[in-house]
């Protein structure tokens, strides 16, 4: 703990302890990154958020130092990425979809990895059962892990990143594939990382409901390039825009537009079908400020009443409200 | 830099070490490896049953059933080493494992050696269960011995290459599938050699791809220097008639060695860079046009084929169109032997003299060769000299009128029967195109009684009893397992 603390103040004065530069990664003609910059403090939490493909993994295996840049640089607690051997000292990295060996227990795998950092057998079994209790497995220790259910499994993998104390964590997609409980658990352990070992975290998520809840900034990718950054509250001002989605047969669009279009506070309506007999209006409404709800609310009451007295079969009705959902569909849809 | 003299430079655990002691257990623990030393202990229980009971195999030489042994035994522990080798990388990949591995602090090529040395591993162990069966079938210590040597200097050699080799394959493959079968197409490959037409493995081609081919050249050492009398430094004169059999092993376990430890680590990323994937999927679309690469690999190795069956054509040519009709007077030459009846057991060796003598009063003789000729008098069918002696023929220059020569020969009784061998002087004929006349000797009556250390009653207890110590250490290792690891996981 007391090195990272040191870590920083040796990185240049500047209290970063990750810093990325116009990190840049092409296969062959296809760019997989186009240009990302971005800088991390100490235990603060970096959400990367983007759908498939727009360059997440990327982004991490670079900084992680499994790929090399095409152009670029970056440096973790002061290390440059010249260094590859020695940025892995200071890193723990949850890899997206990662497996485990076969016919190992959580404790033997534990003490693998913490005997690859080059600990002593004795010292690295401790390390193991502190780091087992502390993900809250304790109990499976000695279970073989393919016996592990998949959240069991994922704790299992952030105590392998948290193995050699890294002032820097790396987790990409960690809850995936788990149900809410798995995935709300998970989060509750994180944001116990993230202040009892003062590590900073970058995690990775297509689930914006988790980034908005543990972390403190957030980086918008969309096809390799950062569309929108900043912190949670600054990247969800961003959207211009309040929406309301609302389900009806297809034959009551046209009278739908009409009843809809006559109400002042609306932008627009489009329309998308998603099939022959349904389609989704998306009703965007006039900006207003976060803290306005009730002006919100019965704007979009208004809306439900209007469809109401014409007779139109409501068959869904999704106010979303402004949350970094919005902001993520607008600036990730944009493109398609 | 402070930074710098903050990592921790302390490292109580060695990379290599540790990733060899975690791939051991894997592979050892819970008995994974073990398992197969069980059907390989079987096969090798039932072949020694056999070869020492039933009355047909009887026949084979005790030095032929050890070579036998010897083969299975490098087979079984190359093919083994192979597919470990070849699971190594493209596993980890394939399970996902690898991208956990690589973000640590330990080096590629530690990794690279760890996973090395754990492919090794089981080689020792299959080499202890083989000895049992070596010293079971030995016709005497010396043989023994002489196997065993064998063995573990050849097959040692054969199974570092292959592990190598199939863990170099792993590096540049995305799954396990592929590296498999990329690294045993090389394996058929390599044995393929010992399958061609009789003309693909004479002639200078034939020389040259034996000698090149790893395995081909260690299976003609052992069963040069075992079953045929040969000496290992004959196998390895540079210079000498069978030129340097060990040649191709050394170099190509050197070779192995060197692309993985100097080459190979660099090449260990996430995701293989060469593919070898998507070069079997260009292969496939091949017919498109697009590899011109591979179509010249082709192109190649149809030519390799066709120079090898050309020359062994020719060869057959020039000897047919060497053949006369011509016939030559008599010989003026007398060939003795000095013995006439001998009584041995098998795998005894006894020497007898020849004499040869120019009985012309005027004329020198051509140059002559000695050759030894061994009659089984039950079949009637001739014995290969070669599985008998050392030196199946001698040359003698041209011999002065009354001159005589005498050679030492030494026969070792391989089976029992009765046999007569004689020896036929042959000089060289003159000209080109003429013939001679071979003079032959009286015969030995030679009679080999069995020997009595092979018997059906001291095999069946070792034949019985090494595949249930096995199955014993197998089953307990498993046990061992299960009581480390909790079966029933406790409530949460």
């Amino acid at each position: 703990m007391t090195t990272r603390s040191e870590h920083l103040e040796s990185s240049n004065g500047a209290a970063y302890l990750l810093v990325a530069e116009n990190l840049r990664k092409t296969y062959d003609s296809k760019v997989a990154l186009k240009s990302l910059s971005f800088s991390l403090r100490p235990g603060r939490i970096m959400g990367f958020l983007g759908p498939n493909g727009a360059g997440k993994t990327t982004a991490i295996r670079i900084l992680t130092t499994i790929l090399q840049p095409t152009a670029g640089k970056f440096s973790i607690a002061g290390i440059s990425h010249n260094e590859p051997d020695r940025i892995r000292e200071v890193i723990g990295v949850l890899p997206e979809s990662h497996g485990f060996p076969e016919n190992v227990t959580g404790a033997e795998y534990l003490t693998y990895f913490a005997r690859l950092y080059g600990q002593r057998k004795s010292e690295a079994k401790k390390r193991a059962a502190s780091l087992l209790r502390e993900v809250g497995l304790e109990n499976r220790a000695r279970s073989l892990v393919s016996t592990y259910s998949r959240g069991m499994r994922q704790r299992l993998g952030i105590a392998r990143a948290l193995i050699n104390e890294p002032p820097l964590l790396f987790l990409d997609e960690p809850t995936l594939g788990l149900d809410p409980r798995g995935q709300q658990e998970l989060l509750v352990l994180l944001r116990s990382i993230s202040r009892d070992h003062g590590a900073g975290i970058i995690l990775c998520s297509h689930l914006l409901s988790e980034i908005e809840e543990v972390c403190d900034n957030v980086i918008i990718l969309r096809s390799g390039e950062i569309v929108a950054s900043g912190t949670v509250a600054e990247v969800m001002h961003k959207t211009r825009h309040n929406n309301v989605q609302i389900r009806i047969p297809e034959q009551f669009v046209a009278q739908a537009k009409e009843a809809l279009g006559g109400i002042s506070g609306v932008l627009r309506i489009s329309q998308k079908r998603t099939n022959e007999a349904l389609c989704w209006l998306d009703v965007e409404l006039e900006g207003m400020p976060v803290e306005d709800r009730q002006a919100k609310e019965s704007l979009r009451n208004k809306l439900l009443a209007a469809l109401v007295d014409v007779e139109i079969p409501v068959l869904n009705y999704s106010a979303e409200g402004v949350s970094l959902q919005d902001v993520f569909l607008q600036l990730t849809d944009e493109a398609g | 830099m402070a930074a710098a003299e903050n990592k921790p430079v302390r490292r109580a655990s060695v990379g290599w070490i540790v990733v060899t002691s975690q791939e051991l257990s894997a592979l050892w623990r819970g008995g994974k490896i073990p398992a197969l030393f069980v059907p390989f202990s079987i096969v090798l229980s039932f072949m020694s049953y056999l070869l020492a009971t039933n009355k047909e195999l009887n026949l084979t030489p005790p030095k032929e059933m050890v070579f036998f042994i010897l083969q299975v035994t490098i087979a079984v522990g190359l093919l083994i080493s192979l597919i470990i080798g070849a699971n190594a990388i493209s596993g980890e990949r394939e399970n996902g494992t690898l991208e956990s591995l690589l973000v640590t602090s330990v080096s590629r090529r530690q990794i690279i050696l760890g996973k090395f040395l754990a492919a090794l591993s089981p080689w020792p162990f299959i080499l202890v269960i083989s000895t049992v069966y070596i010293a079971l079938l030995a016709p005497s210590a010396q043989i023994f011995w002489l196997a065993l040597l064998l063995v573990s200097v050849l097959g040692s050699l054969l199974v570092i290459i292959y592990a190598g080799f199939g863990l170099l394959v792993s590096i540049y493959s995305n799954s396990n599938r592929s590296s498999l079968s990329v690294s045993l197409v090389v394996l058929l490959l390599s044995l393929v050699e010992t399958q061609l037409p009789s003309g693909g493995q004479t002639g200078n081609v034939g020389y040259l791809f034996k000698r090149i081919d790893p395995i081909e050249a260690t299976l003609q050492v052992t069963e040069k220097v075992l079953v045929n009398n040969r000496t290992m430094t004959e196998m390895n004169n540079p210079l000498g008639s069978q030129g340097f059999w060990l040649l191709s092993p050394l170099l190509v376990a050197l070779l192995v060695v060197v692309l993985l430890f100097v080459f190979g680590h660099a090449h260990l990323s996430l995701h293989a860079r060469l593919g070898l994937e998507d070069k079997l999927k260009r292969l496939r679309s091949l017919r498109r046009g697009r590899s011109s690469a591979l179509m010249i690999v082709f192109v190649l190795a149809g030519t390799f084929m066709f120079i090898l069956a050309s020359s062994s054509l020719a060869t057959r040519a020039l000897a047919l169109g060497s053949s006369t009709k011509q016939r030559n007077p008599a010989e003026p030459l007398q060939i003795s032997i000095d013995r006439r009846y001998e009584v041995t057991k098998t795998g005894d060796e006894f020497d007898f003299k020849t004499q040869v003598k120019n009985i012309d009063p005027h004329k020198q003789s051509g140059p002559l060769v000695v050759a030894m000729n061994i009659i089984n008098l039950g079949s009637g069918q001739p014995v290969d000299p070669e599985d008998w002696s050392p030196e199946r023929t001698q040359a003698i220059g041209s011999l002065k009128p009354g001159q005589a020569s005498e050679l030492t020969w030494t026969i070792e009784s391989i089976l029992k029967g009765d046999y007569l061998i004689y020896m036929v002087a042959t000089p060289k004929p003159v000209g080109s195109t003429s013939t001679s006349q071979p003079v032959a000797s009286s015969a030995i009556h030679l009679t080999v009684k069995p020997h009595t250390r092979l018997n059906p009653g001291g095999v069946l207890p070792l034949a019985i009893g090494t595949p249930t110590a096995l199955t014993v250490v197998w089953l307990g290792l498993r046990a061992m397992r299960r009581r480390e690891v909790e079966w029933t996981p406790a409530s949460k």
